[in-house]
């Protein structure tokens, strides 16, 4: 089953992306993957300091 | 190196670039950074570039960029495999440049219908869209065709249909009937 909704979603991120010129696009990549990647260490330091809160 | 941290492979890529262009080796600039120029912008661990030339002037490229003091690893696919040859880089950051020796399917013609794009003071060349579209439907998997539709939908009329088709029926039936159903959809 197709979702109008979801649908809608994609196209105006799709239309959103399509303001930026290719430069900006690309420029959005690298801000985008160094956040990625700064979300993706914050989460594993505080699994490694869950056992340490544990009773 | 422009690189002082992880998430930042699309500044290495740009290190690759120029060693690339001063060893004359024509490329394109595929995947989910060609994806961010040409539809929805999305992260990767990753940057991955197509190149023009085969194994054999893949294991100097290796060589070369070996001596830059990056970490290297130079895989060659089996007789099946539409990809002939893997070159990965990798630097102390962990961030990572995937060289294509390749792709069976893809025209020659793709380096030349190349898009160039400014990115912090270089011009770096990108797959052209109807390439990208046709590849990522060759690829088949499901952020591949999520990749496809959202570059259909940002080129409107102005993608080529009728290169893209016989770009997509290159890479076999597969593809072919993967781009029909996207744009019947």
């Amino acid at each position: 089953m197709e979702s109008t909704l979801a649908k809608d979603a994609e196209l105006a991120l799709v239309e959103a992306t399509q303001r930026l010129s290719p430069e900006q696009r690309v420029e959005a990549f690298l801000a985008h993957s160094r956040l990625m990647v700064e979300l993706y260490a914050a989460g594993r330091e505080l699994r490694a300091a869950e056992p340490k809160l544990r009773p | 190196m422009r690189t002082r941290r992880p998430g930042e492979s699309a500044l290495l890529l740009l290190d690759v670039i120029e060693l690339l262009v001063l060893e004359e080796t024509d490329y394109a600039v595929i995947g989910a950074l060609a994806a961010s120029v040409h539809g929805v912008v999305r992260a990767s661990m990753d940057a991955d570039v197509v190149l023009s030339v085969g194994i054999r002037a893949a294991v100097g490229l290796e060589r070369t960029f070996r001596a830059t003091g990056l970490r290297t690893v130079l895989t060659h696919g089996d007789i099946a495999d539409p990809i002939p040859g893997l070159l990965r880089l990798e630097d102390t950051h962990d961030n990572r440049v995937d060289l294509l020796i390749g792709l069976r399917g893809l025209e020659a013609a793709a380096f030349s219908r190349a898009i160039e794009v400014p990115f912090q003071g270089m011009s770096v060349k990108f797959i052209g869209r109807e390439d990208f579209i046709a590849m990522k439907v060759f690829a088949g998997g499901p952020l591949d065709l999520v990749d496809a539709r959202r570059a259909i939908a940002a080129a409107g009329p102005s993608l080529d249909l009728a290169l893209t088709r016989r770009l997509a029926r290159a890479f076999g039936r597969d593809a072919a009937d993967a781009l029909h159903r996207l744009l019947e959809s």
